[in-house]
Parts: C-alpha cells; sequence; structure tokens
C-alpha cells in the first residue's frame, strides 16, 4: 500500500530543485522530526514507523550521512506484518553492511525466519543474508541455509535464494562446506528441472569449483547434458526464451564450469560438447540483418563463451580458425561493443598452439593497427594489449614501428605502460641488438618524461651484459649524436653519461669521436639537469679522466671538480672533492677505483616486467595463484648442499646453461631466482625489492648483494640438520611430561619483545632454548625456530605438535630427532593469514633428556600486525584527509597515564615500527606526536584493511593519547590494544 | 646470432586464464543530472566509501561522449581488474561493475533484462515512477539479483514474485488499519 507522507516528502524535495540549500534544509527538518518520532519509539505504530524508516531510506540515497534510526530498520524485522517485515529488511539490507555493529542484533531475527517455513519470511531473510550477510552469519547461519537449501519441501523461490546465500556465506567462511559432505547433494540440484533454481545453483557451484575444482568434478556431466538439452533438444519452457534464446545466462555459467576443468575423456562427452559449440557457433554465423540489438548481443555473449572454451581446449583447431575468422570480421563491425570484445578475445586466442589460428589473427594485424586510432579509450587500450600479446619474432620490428610511430599521438594514461611495453618487445624480439639500441634511444627521446627509470636502467644492463664491444660502440656514437643533436631530455643525458662514462673509450681509441668532444657535449647539458643526473656525470668525467692517458681532456675534468667543490649540494660537493683527491693521488688507485663496471647479475627478475606488473592490477588474482603454487613448492624444498654460494658463481652458471623455456612463466613469477639454490619464497621478495644499484651511481659499483645473502642465509637449509627424518609418531602419555614452569613464565615477557621484534629468544632453560626469526610479507609469514642443546648429554625424540586459530593456515617442516651437545637443529613454519584472526599460535615442543620426558609450551609471535605492510603517503595533508575520512567509522581512543615518565619519542617510534605501521613522524606539527598507517591483506579476504595510528605524547602530563583508526573492527582493535600494551 | 642469453629473463608472454569471481560488485541507476536513483553494493564497501565511489563513476560515464552514435562502446575499464558496463535508457543511466573477465554482453543483457521486468511492473517505467516508487524498485532488483548474481531469468517468474508479494503487504497492510 502507498505511503502518503513519504510520497509528499519525495515531491517536496524535488520542487527544492537543484537549490541545495533548499534541499538541505527541507531534509534536515524531515530529519528532525525524525528523530523526534523515533524517541518514543514505542508509541508509534507499524505504519508509521515503516513510513519513517522509508523517507530516512531516501535521504540516505540523496547521499546524506545517517545517524539515526538503524535500530528501529533493525526492529521492524521482528514485525510479524509482511509489509513492515519487507520495509525493515530493505533498510537493514541498504544501511548496514556485514562490519555493522547492529548486524549482530539481527543474526537471530533471520535464523527464526529462515527456519520458519514460511516461504515469504524465508526469502526475505534469506535475501537480506545473502546481500549483507559476513563471518558472524556464517558461522551462525550457514547450516541452516544448506539444511533449507537441499530439503524436499522447500519451494523453488526459496531453494533460489537459499543457493545464493550459501553462496555468500561461503565466500565468507570457506569451511562451512566441505565437498565430500556437500558436493553430491549441491550438484544434484542442478537436475531438479527448474531453470531458475538451476540458473543459481550454478552461481553457488561456479563459486566452489573455483576454489576446488577437484570437490565438485562431478558437476561436469551434469552441465553438459543440461548444454544438450538446451541447445540441441531444445527442451525448456518457453518463459526462459530471452530474444529467442534459451536461458543465455545458464548457458553461459554451464560453459564456464567447463573451463575449470580439462577436456572429458568420455568420447561421448566429448561429442556432446562439440556438438553444442558447434551449434552455437552456427547460429552466429547465420545472424541476418536487422536482428534486435538484445539478440544480437545474446549471442555474441555465448559464441564468445564458446570460444574461451575452445581456447582452454586449445584441440579442435577447425573451430578455433571459425572463430578467428568470424571475429576477423567484427575487427571492423560498426558495433562499438563487438570490436572491443573480438580484440578482447583476439589477445587470450593468440596463446594458441595452433599455428594456423595465432597465423590467422596475425593476418589482421593492419586492421587492429587502426584500432589504435578508435575514437574510444576501451578500445584503444584492449589493441594496444592485442599487439603486445601477438608480437613474435616475425612481426616485431613492424609491430614496435608502429607503436613508437602512434606513441606521441597517445592518450597520456596509458603512454607510460605502452613505452614500458615497446621496450619490453623491443629487447625480447631484437633479433640483432643495434636495433635495439636505436629503439631504446628513439624511445627514451620521444618521450623523456614518460620514460621510468627502469627502462634506462635496463638499457645500460643490456649494453654492459652484451659484453660485445661493437655493440656498445654503437650505442656510445648513437647516444653521443642524439644528445649532440637535440636538446635532450635528463633521463637520455643519464643514460649518455652512463654509456660514455663506460664506453665512450672505445670511441676515443679508434679516433670517432675524441674524449674532448664528448666531454664538451655532456658540460653543454650539465647546467640543465638535476643535482642527481649532475652526479652521475661527475662520474662519467672521473671514469674519462682515467682513462685519459694523453691528458687530452684531464685539466678541464679537474678543474669541474674544483669549481664544485664548494656546490650547495651536499653530494655534488661531496664527489667534487673525493673526484679531485682521487685526481691529486695518481694513477694506482684509481685504477683500482674506476675499474669498468661488471656485468649485472642477471638473476634478479627482470626489472620491465617488475614493473609491467605492478602496474597491471588486473594481474593480481593469478599472482596470488601463482604465489601459493610457487609455498608448495618452498615447504617441499630439501636441504641444499651449496649454502655459500655467492650470487657471482650463480651468475656464470646463468649465463651459461639457463634454458629459455624456465622463464615462460617469468610475467606471473614472484621472480622465481631460477639458479639460487636457496629459493626461499621471502628471500624471493626481495629481490623483487632490491632494483640493482645503478641509481646509486657509485662508480664501479657492484650490485649490493650481502645483505640480501645475509637474509637469505637465515632460511638456509643448512647442513648441520640434514637427515630429514620423519619425527617419531609415538603419542607420549601427557602425565609423564616434565614442564618447567620457571622458563615458561620468563618465556611470557620473552614474547613481548618478539611480538615487535622479528628474532630472539622464546624460551631458555637449561637444557635447551629456542631461537625464533621470522619475515613476513603481506598474508604470508615464515618463521625459523631452532632448538639448541645446552645439556650434557643428546636430546632424542624430538618432535612438536601446533594449535593454531583457523583463520591461519599453518605448516611445518620435519626435524631431526636428535640433538647432540651442544648442537642446534631447525624446523621452519610457514604461514598464512587467510582472515583477521586474534587466538594465540600455540606451540609444544616435546623430547626426551636422560629417558625424561619433557614438554616446553611457547606462543609464537604470530599476531595479525605482522602482517601489516607500511603505508606511505606523499604529504601530511594527504594523510590528514584519509585520516578524517576514517574517523567516522571505527575508532579507538584511550588516554594512557604513565606510572613514570613516559617513553622517549624514539621509543614510541620504534614500537609504531614494530607494529609495521609507516613511520610518518614528520606529519604531525608537534613533536610529540607521531602518526603512522599500514595496509593489511589476507589470502581470502577480498578487501584490504586499513590502520591508521596517531600517537600523541605529553612529556608533562606524563601521559600519551592513542588514537587508533580503521576499517574493521578486529583489526583496528587489535593495533590498538597491542600498542597500549607496550606503552604501559 | 647474438648473445640471446641476456634477453632470457625476459619472457611476459603466457596466458593463464582469469575467472571472475564475482558476477556484479555494484550496480547504480543514475540520472543524466547526476542524481542517484538505485545503488546497490554487492562486494564489501566501507559504507563511507560508497558515496564517493558512486561520484567518480557517475563522472566517468556521464562525462563520456554519448554513445547514441553508437560509436563507442558500452564499456569502460575500471580500477584495472574491473569493467563497468552501462546503458541508457532516455534519462537514466543503468551501470554495472562486473570482473574484468567476465562476460560483457551479457552484462549488458542483465540490465535490459531488469529494465525490462521494471517496464512491465511500472506499465512503461519513467524516472518518476522509481523515484515516488524507489523501495518497491529495491524491492524488484533484490528479486532479480542477490548477491551479484541472477536470481532468475524468466521475466514471467519474477513478476510473478513480485505481484504476490504487493498482495501479501496490501492484506497484511490493512490488517494493521483495521485493528484499532
Amino acid at each position: 500500500m502507498d505511503m502518503k507522507g513519504l510520497s509528499s516528502f519525495i515531491s517536496e524535495v524535488r520542487k527544492a530543485g537543484s537549490d541545495q540549500d533548499k534541499v538541505n534544509k527541507r531534509v534536515e527538518k524531515e530529519l528532525a522530526k525524525i528523530r523526534k518520532k523515533f524517541k518514543n519509539a514505542a508509541k508509534l505504530k507499524g505504519y508509521d514507523r515503516k513510513k519513517y524508516i522509508c523517507k530516512m531510506l531516501y535521504i540516505y540515497m540523496l547521499g546524506y550521512d545517517l545517524n539515526t534510526g538503524h535500530i528501529e530498520a533493525v526492529n521492524l524485522i521482528s514485525s510479524n506484518k509482511y509489509s513492515e517485515k519487507h520495509v525493515g529488511y530493505l533498510a537493514c539490507s541498504l544501511l548496514l553492511n556485514e562490519d555493522h555493529e547492529l548486524v549482530t542484533l539481527i543474526t537471530q531475527s533471520l535464523k527464526r525466519d529462515i527456519e520458519s517455513n514460511i516461504p515469504d519470511y524465508q526469502c526475505l531473510a534469506l535475501s537480506t543474508v545473502a546481500n549483507i550477510g559476513g563471518r558472524e552469519q556464517a558461522e551462525e547461519l550457514a547450516l541452516t541455509v544448506q539444511k533449507v537449501l537441499v530439503k524436499n519441501t522447500t519451494t523453488m523461490e526459496v531453494k533460489k535464494k537459499a543457493a545464493l546465500t550459501l553462496l555468500r556465506l561461503f565466500r565468507k567462511y570457506p569451511e562451512i562446506i566441505s565437498p565430500e559432505d556437500w558436493s553430491d547433494r549441491i550438484v544434484n540440484l542442478m537436475n531438479i528441472g527448474d531453470l531458475g533454481v538451476c540458473t543459481s545453483v550454478m552461481s553457488l557451484i561456479l563459486g566452489l569449483v573455483a576454489s576446488d575444482p577437484q570437490g565438485y568434478a562431478n558437476s561436469v556431466e551434469n552441465a553438459i547434458s543440461i548444454l544438450v538439452k538446451l541447445v540441441i533438444n531444445k527442451s525448456y519452457p518457453r518463459q526462459y526464451l530471452y530474444y529467442g534464446l534459451p536461458a543465455p545466462w545458464l548457458q553461459i555459467k554451464l560453459l564456464r564450469l567447463l573451463q575449470y576443468y580439462p577436456m572429458p575423456e568420455d568420447s561421448g562427452l566429448k561429442k556432446n560438447i562439440h556438438q553444442v559449440i558447434g551449434r552455437l557457433i552456427y547460429s552466429v554465423m547465420k545472424i541476418k540483418k536487422g536482428e534486435k540489438m538484445s539478440r544480437l548481443n545474446a549471442l555474441h555473449s555465448v559464441l564468445f563463451e564458446c570460444l574461451n572454451v575452445l581456447i582452454h581446449y586449445d584441440s579442435d583447431n577447425k573451430m578455433l580458425k571459425d572463430g578467428v575468422k568470424l571475429l576477423g570480421k567484427y575487427l571492423d563491425d560498426k558495433d562499438a561493443n563487438l570490436r572491443y570484445l573480438s580484440l578482447d578475445t583476439f589477445a587470450r586466442m593468440v596463446y594458441s598452439t595452433h599455428e594456423d589460428v595465432v597465423q590467422g589473427i596475425c593476418t589482421k594485424q593492419n586492421t587492429i593497427l587502426v584500432a589504435l586510432k578508435d575514437p574510444d579509450i576501451s578500445i584503444r587500450r584492449r589493441a594496444l594489449d592485442l599487439l603486445y600479446s601477438m608480437c613474435n619474432n616475425t612481426n616485431a620490428s613492424e609491430i614496435v614501428g608502429e607503436l613508437l610511430e602512434y606513441l606521441p599521438l597517445s592518450d597520456f594514461e596509458i603512454r607510460e605502460e605502452l613505452v614500458l611495453k615497446i621496450a619490453i618487445l623491443a629487447e625480447n624480439f631484437a633479433a640483432d641488438l643495434t636495433w635495439y639500441v636505436d629503439v631504446m634511444i628513439n624511445l627514451i627521446t620521444t618521450s623523456g618524461d614518460f620514460v621510468s627509470k627502469e627502462i634506462w636502467y635496463r638499457v645500460a644492463q643490456v649494453i654492459t651484459n652484451s659484453d660485445d664491444d661493437t655493440l656498445r660502440k654503437y650505442a656510445a656514437k648513437t647516444i653521443y649524436l642524439n644528445i649532440l643533436e637535440t636538446s635532450a631530455h635528463e633521463r637520455i643525458v643519464k643514460l649518455a653519461g652512463y654509456i660514455l662514462g663506460e664506453y665512450g673509450v672505445l670511441l676515443h681509441d679508434d679516433n670517432v669521436v675524441t674524449f674532448m668532444d664528448q666531454f664538451k657535449v655532456l658540460l653543454t647539458k650539465f647546467e640543465l639537469v638535476n643535482d642527481e643526473t649532475k652526479s652521475l656525470l661527475l662520474n662519467c668525467f672521473m671514469k674519462i679522466y682515467n682513462l685519459d692517458d694523453e691528458n687530452s681532456v684531464r685539466g678541464r675534468i679537474k678543474n669541474l671538480f674544483k669549481r664544485l667543490m664548494d656546490n650547495v649540494d651536499q653530494e655534488l660537493q661531496q664527489r667534487a672533492v673525493e673526484y679531485y683527491n682521487l685526481c691529486e693521488s695518481g694513477q694506482d688507485i684509481t685504477q683500482i677505483v674506476l675499474d669498468i663496471i661488471p656485468k649485472f647479475p642477471e638473476t634478479d627478475e627482470n626489472i620491465l616486467i617488475a614493473k609491467i606488473r605492478s602496474k597491471q592490477k588486473g594481474a593480481t588474482e593469478s599472482n596470488i595463484r601463482q604465489q601459493k603454487h610457487f609455498g608448495e613448492k618452498d615447504s617441499t624444498t630439501t636441504n641444499e648442499e651449496d649454502s655459500t654460494d655467492t650470487n657471482d658463481i650463480h651468475l656464470s652458471k646463468q649465463t651459461d646453461d639457463a634454458e629459455p623455456s624456465n622463464n615462460d612463466n617469468n610475467l606471473l613469477d614472484m621472480g622465481e631466482n631460477t639458479t639460487n639454490n636457496n629459493n626461499t619464497l621471502l628471500g624471493d621478495l626481495d629481490d623483487i625489492l632490491n632494483v640493482p644499484g645503478l641509481a646509486d651511481a657509485q662508480p664501479t659499483a657492484p650490485p649490493q648483494h650481502t645483505q640480501q645473502a645475509n637474509e637469505l642465509d637465515i632460511f638456509d637449509f643448512g647442513g648441520s640438520s640434514s637427515q630429514n627424518n620423519p619425527p617419531p609418531q609415538v603419542e607420549q602419555d601427557e602425565s609423564g611430561e616434565i614442564v618447567n614452569e620457571q622458563a615458561e613464565k620468563e618465556a611470557e615477557a620473552l614474547y613481548e619483545n618478539l611480538r615487535i621484534s622479528n628474532s630472539g629468544v622464546a624460551i631458555e632453560d637449561d637444557l635447551i632454548q629456542i631461537y625464533v626469526e621470522s619475515q613476513f610479507k603481506d598474508f604470508r609469514g615464515r618463521m625459523k625456530l631452532s632448538f639448541g642443546n645446552k645439556s650434557n648429554g643428546s636430546i632424542e625424540e624430538v618432535r612438536s605438535t601446533m594449535d593454531f586459530p583457523r583463520e591461519l593456515e599453518v605448516t611445518k617442516t620435519a626435524t631431526s630427532p636428535i640433538i647432540t651437545q651442544d648442537a642446534q637443529i631447525s624446523q621452519y613454519v610457514n604461514i598464512i593469514c587467510k582472515h583477521p584472526f586474534t587466538d594465540p599460535l600455540k606451540f609444544s615442543l616435546y623430547f626426551t633428556y636422560k629417558h625424561k620426558h619433557y614438554r616446553f609450551n611457547i606462543r609464537l609471535p604470530v599476531e595479525l600486525h605482522k602482517f601489516m605492510t607500511p603505508k606511505h603517503f606523499d604529504g601530511s595533508t594527504q594523510f590528514f584527509n584519509v585520516w578524517n575520512e576514517f574517523g567516522k567509522k571505527d575508532e579507538h581512543m584511550d588516554v594512557i597515564k604513565a606510572e613514570g615518565d613516559i617513553l622517549d619519542i624514539k621509543k614510541c617510534e620504534e614500537i609504531l615500527r614494530g607494529h609495521n605501521l609507516s613511520n610518518l613522524s614528520s606529519f604531525d606539527k608537534n613533536p610529540n606526536n607521531l602518526v603512522g598507517s599500514g595496509e593489511m591483506h589476507f589470502s581470502e579476504v577480498e578487501t584490504k584493511h586499513f590502520v591508521f595510528v596517531r600517537l600523541q605524547t605529553n612529556p608533562q602530563a606524563k601521559a600519551y593519547r592513542l588514537t587508533t583508526r580503521g576499517d574493521h573492527p578486529t583489526t583496528t582493535k587489535h593495533f590498538h590494544e597491542s600498542i597500549k600494551k607496550h606503552l604501559n | 646470432q647474438h648473445n640471446n642469453s641476456l634477453l632470457l629473463s625476459l619472457s611476459p608472454f603466457s596466458h593463464t586464464p582469469v575467472f571472475p569471481k564475482k558476477m556484479i560488485h555494484f550496480l547504480l541507476l543514475i540520472s543524466r543530472q547526476g542524481k542517484v536513483r538505485l545503488s546497490k553494493f554487492y562486494t564489501h564497501h566501507a559504507t563511507s566509501q560508497r558515496p564517493h565511489t558512486t561520484k567518480t563513476i557517475t563522472n566517468l560515464i556521464l562525462s563520456r561522449p554519448s554513445s547514441s552514435s553508437s560509436k563507442l562502446c558500452n564499456i569502460l575499464e575500471y580500477e584495472g581488474d574491473k569493467k563497468l558496463v552501462f546503458r541508457r535508457y532516455a534519462s537514466l543511466y543503468f551501470i554495472m561493475c562486473i570482473d574484468a573477465s567476465d562476460n560483457e554482453l551479457l552484462a549488458m543483457e542483465l540490465i535490459q533484462h531488469f529494465v525490462e521486468i521494471l517496464d512491465s511492473y511500472f506499465d512503461n517505467v519513467c524516472e518518476l515512477d522509481l523515484i515516488f516508487n524507489f523501495h518497491k524498485a529495491y524491492y524488484l532488483l533484490d528479486e532479480v539479483f542477490l548477491n551479484g548474481e541472477l536470481v532468475e531469468s524468466s521475466k514471467k517468474a519474477v513478476l510473478r514474485v513480485c505481484y504476490a508479494q504487493d498482495t501479501l503487504s496490501e492484506t497484511s497492510g490493512s490488517a494493521v488499519s483495521g485493528v484499532p
């Protein structure tokens, strides 16, 4: 029934039109009225309550923040009038989200309604859970929803909703459904005969399959038979025809399911798939002119999904070719969506192993190049992507040439990426490195501002590592001529400084360009570039000085150093002084210091690939998948012998025997260090973070690997613990074990320290010491536990157990069962944080010593804040804007009185850093205040959690004020309490 | 032949299929003046972030050159791994945010499907219907999409449920007014 009050309110707001003041006034007035009414809510009639809630919703939709009325909405849910309940649920699902504190209040009402057996109530409650349910609902309601879903007497309407609700709950809390128990029952629902239920159930199954394909493999056969029914037998109720197509959404879900599995081996099933896809493609081929847009879209959407299946199987050459032919026609169709989608699909098809399919796409090269100039940015992007994917040895020079030409016309927002892509293609498909040098110098010259530093680093690396003096000379000459003729961009000057410094001598010796000329041209740029580039040029001059035996230019260089010795820039000044003194000191030292740059290690991931990946957020998901895979591999790695190998040794190995196939997956790898035997996960992550140190521009600085090597050392599977015998499987009687309570008490205090540091003693007594070292990155952590034998004999039957919260995934490696006197063994623990957690990770070590059984219980320092990644901001305004934005949400604030003097500000900084928050001490104007922030990823939570902390200290009052803000209650609370603990 | 070994660490070319995780991340209905007529977020989105997101997207869509000439496509890439698919009906834009790997044309037809249901229910729907009966529009929406997934693709089945709900509301409503 209609609500008059609501309609007239809406009319009045509309009358105010675009006059924002008037609208505000009217809304404020109404809100005041609603607040007043709700004060005496008990007296309100159900109808009025419903009306006011609707008004509130309208106000909310206009973009106003509501601070009242949520509770009234919650109350309406328990009304036994359908219309009131309906409004109550509507308001809850619009105003609340899974983190809202009131959600807890409605869980019981939801449960009651779902169990009520009244289909209308069940539908309302299920819809609400499906829209806003979180982890708590998953825990409380999953079983109820499952029961409703499979119960025979449940109506179809309710089943549809229950399936989608279960999908929501599963995503929030995957453990609620195990394939062993549910696979058959859920898959059977596909055959229930109602296409609506089938559609919803397919969404659920696709969600389940995505996380565990094997568990639901029985769905494939069903999917194929339904496809046959719809497409071949044409048996379906008429109401499911959409513009003449039977249930296109369902068809697509079924086709997508097939893509999670390899092609069925059963020849009957294979034939069926073939028939279905053939029929679908055929129906697109015979499209007539003038068909309705919706019909065309539906037909094409099914076609694109069919092609995805074909791409996935990559077996049916003929149909793939038919697909290429069709899409080829669409490339210049007048329908922009078709142009877009055919480019998009081609970019996937081009990876086919069928040469003629790829060839078919390549023949369209000219049409695709035209698409680069399409008026639509979406299409231009796809075209660029496709050209990048289809590039090969044959067409590379043409495609790169076209892209270079297109570069100055390209959109600003994609230009940086385009530059990167050209650089990658040029390197990957260089038949001749002089071509590569030409392309790169051209690239840097024409689009200097869009050239990220990684690009010129890489050019320098490639030229250095080519080991080919002809090429080096060519590069030196080309770049010399380039800067001679143009008003060179900063980046090209840098590259020139590097190249001429290293290889300018080749030009000089052959009398092509003398040192004097090289120096002169660089000097003309010197005054125009920034201090960083100037420093780099000083290196170059010093190197020229060193090689200039005939003293042709030494005098001028020395004069330049002398002139710069009082430069205001500290770095420049220091270099000038040092280099001047080097000049004075004579030849011997200079030869050593200024030796030619050695080759760069190729063990690191190509910096361009790392860069482009960081730009492509779209790849995130597959990255994670890859990392997981990587983690598994890691945990099964056994001890390696040559742990003392240095990177240099690996280097020579790499260049000799690496095979191209090793690197096929490089884009997705976390920079897998193909030659590094100590191939630990975190070590590799570090590799990515350390871009080889060209930026430092130290003369002949060899890339700094020492620190990295140390970090890898932590995770050495060292020789001493080499026998990976399985631990004894004997279960010991609990009562027979000796526990050192004193040591465990002391361990509590040690734990406090470990909470904010990554290594230290966890527990110690006369017999044993446990030492912990750990590293965390995003949602992954790795810990090394070292057990040192301090006793006078050997410790035997060593084994350990763990007890951890279910939000974590924890695995440990095996240990040696014996620790001889004074020896030490290690155990590694890998942790993946799936969801926010609060419970501790408990670890117990059992062993026997002189025939007595011992047990040591400790907590491993794994808490939420260990998985934090510091978040940096460009400036304090930016920080405080975000800070204020988060102010309205979850906030914890405490004033803490210290017992004596408060901690010194440096100490406070340490605490924040220990919590892995960025230290932004300069952002707060008051030097006694600190701010910091961080973001947190979980392997199974879609969104990041943010935490912002502000710590104000007042030494006079001996007090702190700690404010913590964030967007997730568990996380925010943890940080607040944890920091507080350290301040007390 | 050049020493190719230095190029080996470069092999960006591989293809791993990425499947959409979710059908619809959120749905927006926006007037040509940029007023929100309906909005529903299916992926976790802090409530305080919603107005900001809505605004960004409104600007993105409204600033795109008119698509009536059909020169431009109905797809906009968004936040790297998502796409906006939108359609204009008279003065209203229907916008859906989907995964980049999802089926765009079908998403466009999801919009059409929803619009047809609105049209039948309101008997030639216009913007005013949606303004004054926004709560009903939300009811309809829940019958078509739940948790960002399609519930029912039969127009008839959806309408039948909606009419039944109305009857139920009427009767339970009159029961209220019957009470003294």
